[in-house]
């Protein structure tokens, strides 16, 4: 059988009122799967159900054909590598301290996976107190826990938040690179997604309206209908495909307390 | 490594060595050693020892030990499960429902039964803190506190009803222990605080890598395969056990499960396998410290011990914020 990470009907409802709609997917290894959509679209939600924070309202998401509940919590978090967006309490642990969370405080285990994760530049940063680092510099650790973590697949809320251009270059070329895991990333920057992800997942008010290659997803209808915005994937040399973004079509409908 | 080096256990272990013996040598009537390990020495000045040293200071010395130890492991605990630095027992109410259990049970004449009232109490307040914080799949701090110092003024109030309410010749002796001690500790108190605290210590010890977790936050600790929801509960468990304990047999000492966490964290930063072992030692020593000085600085007569913890814990507590070592 091959790997999967499937959700099927999958519902989630806050204080009777539904954040997201009937969804029905499955990402699979080697795919770099962006979840894109507007604010409060329940990008962060779908990912949370995903690895098993929250509980589903109605629907089920299965590992490898198996409910995410029948797993053993230790076994899932072998399998599944995720970094939350919500920050982390401040907290004074060492940055090696902090790492070493996500290899059940062996120092010498994780000293030598994060030997492999040269591109995120954490060598000057041991030795520091998580207080000490800028915000960009904390999510450095916090990738860095969740890939050392991860076995089969990586969930990533926002993962470029806060890094600067050249670190979120460099962790979008290593997540693109990845060909034995599943990459699912929620991002709020759709240039990005279209440049690197293999496929997007597009979300409006909870409910999916496109899954597939961003090239066929992401029409002009579309980008002005869920994101307000007249544009166009266009195709660039060098790198598959680039959006371009001539301007804002219709002003984004809010809807209060979303 | 973490401005941590095994040189400040063994420096904090020495220091508890020292106050154990001023506590052991130090009080009212002499202690001639040379008699303690010698029965067969029946003059009166042996057996006065073997007396003093075996039925009255050793007992005490090792009870003001286990429960200093005690509250200030669960301080630790506690601090760590809702990262709050002003998280103790006595703030989030759990001191105030064990000590209002335990007046019910020394007014209705249970002397036994209040350590079961005590813990009863302790472990009700937390299973409702729980309760009220778990709100929608998510536990919030914020409402744990808030909640927690309603319920200490609730049961402040029930204590004072009870106190009030007693009789006469009873109230002074409530209002004494209330206040903190270990003049009227018993071999039960003293049996059950350190058993309870070795047993509870190596269940803390055996945690101390998913309490580094925890204090992640809940969604960093879900994801590194931890179930926070189902560790509190375990915590919150071995927490009423000791703090029902402690409050039972001493009374309410404060500051202990507050100021020795802090002093420990700076000296070890936030490894709790580190932690928990400098505030076993530095609550041991603290209490202890405070108990001899409250027996003999006005000796013959005694000053609770909860007002010298109080009386030195806070302005030495003000001193370090002032020196800005932070909390």
């Amino acid at each position: 059988m091959e790997p999967r990470l499937a959700f099927s009907d999958l519902v989630y409802d806050r204080s009777g009122r539904r954040v997201l709609g009937s969804l029905n997917g499955d990402f699979r290894i080697g795919e770099f799967t962006g979840v894109v959509g507007p604010n409060g679209s329940g990008k962060s939600t779908l990912l949370r159900l995903l690895y098993d924070y929250l509980e589903p309202t109605q629907g089920e998401v299965e590992l490898d054909g198996r409910p995410l509940r029948d797993y053993d919590p230790k076994t899932l978090a072998r399998r599944l590598g995720v970094c939350p967006q919500e920050p982390e309490p401040s907290l004074d642990f060492p940055v090696e301290q902090a790492l070493a969370l996500a290899t059940q405080g062996d120092l010498k285990s994780m000293t030598q996976s994060v030997a492999g994760l040269d591109f995120l530049g954490l060598q000057p940063l041991f030795g520091r107190r998580l207080s000490q680092l800028s915000g960009g510099e904390k999510q450095k650790v916090r990738l860095a826990r969740a890939i050392l973590n991860t076995k089969s697949w990586l969930l990533l809320d926002e993962p470029a938040n806060h890094l600067d251009l050249r670190a979120t270059w460099s962790l979008m070329d290593y997540l693109q690179s990845q060909r034995d895991s599943g990459v699912v990333c929620a991002m709020h920057d759709l240039s990005l997604a279209v440049a690197f992800c293999s496929k997007l997942l597009v979300l409006d008010r909870g409910l999916a309206v496109a899954f597939g290659a961003p090239s066929e997803v992401l029409t002009k209808e579309l980008l002005s209908r869920v994101f307000g915005l007249e544009a166009e994937v266009v195709a660039c040399s060098g790198r598959g495909v680039r959006l371009e973004i001539s301007g804002v079509s219709t002003p984004v409908e809010i809807e209060s307390g979303r | 490594m973490d401005g941590f080096h095994t040189g400040v256990k063994w420096r904090w272990g020495a220091v508890l060595v020292l106050i154990l013996f001023l506590g052991l040598a130090t009080g009212a009537g002499t202690i001639h050693w040379s008699s303690l390990f010698a029965p067969s020495d029946l003059s009166s000045q042996g057996v006065t020892s073997r007396l003093l040293f075996w039925h009255l200071r050793f007992p005490r010395v090792l009870t003001a030990a286990a429960v200093g130890a005690g509250l200030a492991v669960v301080g630790a605990v506690l601090q760590s499960l809702l990262r709050n630095p002003l998280a103790d027992p006595f703030l989030i109410g759990v001191s105030s429902a064990s000590a209002a259990g335990t007046v019910v049970a020394l007014a209705a004449g249970w002397l036994e039964a209040r350590f079961g009232v005590s813990v009863g109490a302790a472990l009700a307040t937390l299973l409702l803190l729980d309760f009220m914080a778990f709100r929608r799949q998510r536990w919030n701090d914020h409402y744990l506190l808030v909640a927690g110092v309603a319920i200490t003024y609730l049961f402040t109030a029930v204590t004072g009803l009870v106190v009030a309410l007693a009789d006469p010749e009873k109230t002074r002796g409530l209002l004494f222990w209330l206040m903190g001690g270990f003049f009227e500790r018993d071999a039960l108190g003293t049996g059950l605080s350190v058993a309870v605290l070795i047993a509870v210590c190596c269940f803390l010890f055996g945690k101390a890598n998913d309490l580094d977790v925890l204090a992640a936050g809940d969604e960093t600790a879900h994801v590194l395969g931890l179930r926070p929801h189902k560790l509190r509960r375990q915590l919150f468990f071995v927490s009423s056990l000791l703090v029902g304990i402690a409050v039972a047999t001493a009374g309410g000492i404060g500051f202990v499960g507050m100021i020795v966490p802090h002093l420990a964290r700076l000296s070890c930063g936030v490894n709790h396998r580190r932690l928990l072992i400098l505030c076993a030692l530095g609550g041991a020593s603290l209490t202890v410290g405070a108990d001899t000085l409250a027996r003999t600085i006005l000796s013959p007569r005694e000053i609770p011990v909860g007002l010298i913890t109080a009386l030195v814990g806070a302005p030495f507590f003000l001193y370090q914020l002032h020196r800005g070592r932070g909390i």
